[in-house]
């Protein structure tokens, strides 16, 4: 599936199966027997899927915002841009605070910010973006934020690298922690060698590397991978965040 | 016929974190399954399992009437019934699960979910307490219990589990 200038189209399919496993990951919340050896271990790989989707759906949207620059002529602008204002600063086009508002295909809406944007002048096929912050929908109910420190978008093959930490967090208590990732927009596709680890709930996973593939079908960590999984009952004194056990 | 059943043994603990151990693990969402590969290792408690893969295969929920997007309908094998997550799990390449001082082995280990029963078979199970060796070709452990019944290899020997009982301690059963 290739992301053409229409970014929600691949926005959407993202949003699909971010609903499926919304309500895939809400069922399960439901009537759990008391835990046992690995009824949890699946609980949270199932958790993890959303990951797959998270990112790119992140990533994707973060596009989105710039690469409304160079495809400014093309169809579905996004609904809303706005940016404080466009100076030229030792032959870089600089953007201040763009911000973009824009509807999923499921009409949720969505918002990418950055602190800056920057764009050789003549070469609009390079942004480089500060301080990025996108919080975009998974699903009906829940949503996600991921902020990082910076990161490129390479318009010519599509794809955004984020060098930097990054942090993600979705509304229903999974949080992801990166230092890096290489989006491939036109893949649907991301991946980092760089540890990731993420936290959700009872569970928890960490590895040295991590790719996703298939559109979000699949989700690979590699690299000395660890999976802890807290037992219930240590949990049922905390505030469950989400349905509780 | 079947040996006697060991009392304490392979056991859960379910209120003891889960730590699994692997090199690498494939989550893939279609076939809902997560396979971990590269000598996987989980922890729980005092009960250790060890092989060189393992695959977790939860059930794919059915859709309900209102629900967002229908999935396609599933194979009919992995029934959404209940709202449990795993629905089996696959242990292969040498099995090697620890419990206490319960040690079994084989080359291919199933642990069904709702049942709470792994079910370790290969050409040579062995499963030893202590210094009391038995050897069979198919172990069920009832997890919640800790019992563990060791069958014979039908085939080839002539049908008998052998057990080797050290002198000074006799089996507890």
């Amino acid at each position: 599936m290739s992301i053409e200038p229409d970014d929600m189209h691949a926005g959407r399919d993202a949003t699909a199966v971010a609903d499926h496993h919304a309500e895939v990951a809400r069922q399960f919340a439901g009537s759990v027997k008391d835990s046992m050896v690995f009824r949890a271990a699946e609980r949270h790989s199932r958790r993890v899927r959303f990951l797959k989707f998270a990112l790119p759906a992140a990533a994707l949207a973060g596009a989105a915002v710039f690469s409304w620059f160079t495809f400014f002529s093309t169809s579905s602008v996004p609904s809303n841009i706005s940016l404080d204002n466009v100076g030229i600063e030792n032959g870089m086009r600089v953007m201040t605070n763009p911000n973009l508002d824009g509807f999923t295909k499921d009409n949720l809406p969505y918002k990418v910010s950055a602190v800056r944007a920057l764009q050789e002048v003549g070469n609009n096929n390079v942004i480089s973006l500060e301080g990025i912050n996108a919080k975009i929908p998974l699903g009906k109910e829940l949503r996600a934020e991921v902020t990082t420190k910076s990161g490129v978008y390479d318009n010519a093959n599509q794809q955004l690298k984020l060098d930097s930490a990054i942090t993600l967090t979705t509304s229903d208590g999974i949080t992801a922690l990166l230092q890096s990732a290489t989006i491939d927009m036109a893949g649907n596709a991301m991946s980092t060698d760089d540890p990731v680890s993420i936290k959700n709930g009872r569970s928890s996973i960490a590895a040295d590397s991590m790719r996703i593939t298939e559109s979000g079908k699949v989700i690979t960590f590699e690299k000395r991978v660890r999976l802890v999984i807290q037992p219930a009952k240590l949990q049922e004194g905390e505030k469950e965040m989400q349905s509780p056990e | 016929q079947e040996a006697a059943t060991a009392t304490t043994g392979i056991k859960l603990s379910g209120d003891q974190p889960i730590q699994i151990d692997s090199d690498k693990v494939d989550v893939r969402d279609n076939d809902g399954t997560a396979t971990f590969t590269g000598n996987v290792t989980v922890v729980q408690g005092a009960t250790l399992l060890k092989a060189g893969s393992m695959i977790v295969y939860y059930i794919k929920p059915k859709k309900d009437a209102g629900g967002t997007t229908t999935d396609a309908p599933k194979p009919a094998g992995i029934t959404g019934a209940s709202s449990q997550d795993i629905d089996h799990i696959e242990v292969n390449d040498k099995v090697y699960v620890k419990s206490q001082d319960q040690v079994a082995t084989g080359d291919h280990g199933t642990f069904d979910m709702k049942t709470e029963v792994l079910v370790l078979t290969g050409s040579k199970v062995v499963l030893s307490q202590g210094d009391n060796v038995a050897v069979g070709c198919k172990l069920t452990a009832q997890l919640k219990t800790g019992q563990a019944q060791l069958e014979s290899c039908k085939s080839g020997q002539t049908g008998r589990v052998s057990i080797i009982v050290a002198p000074k301690n006799a089996p507890k059963n």
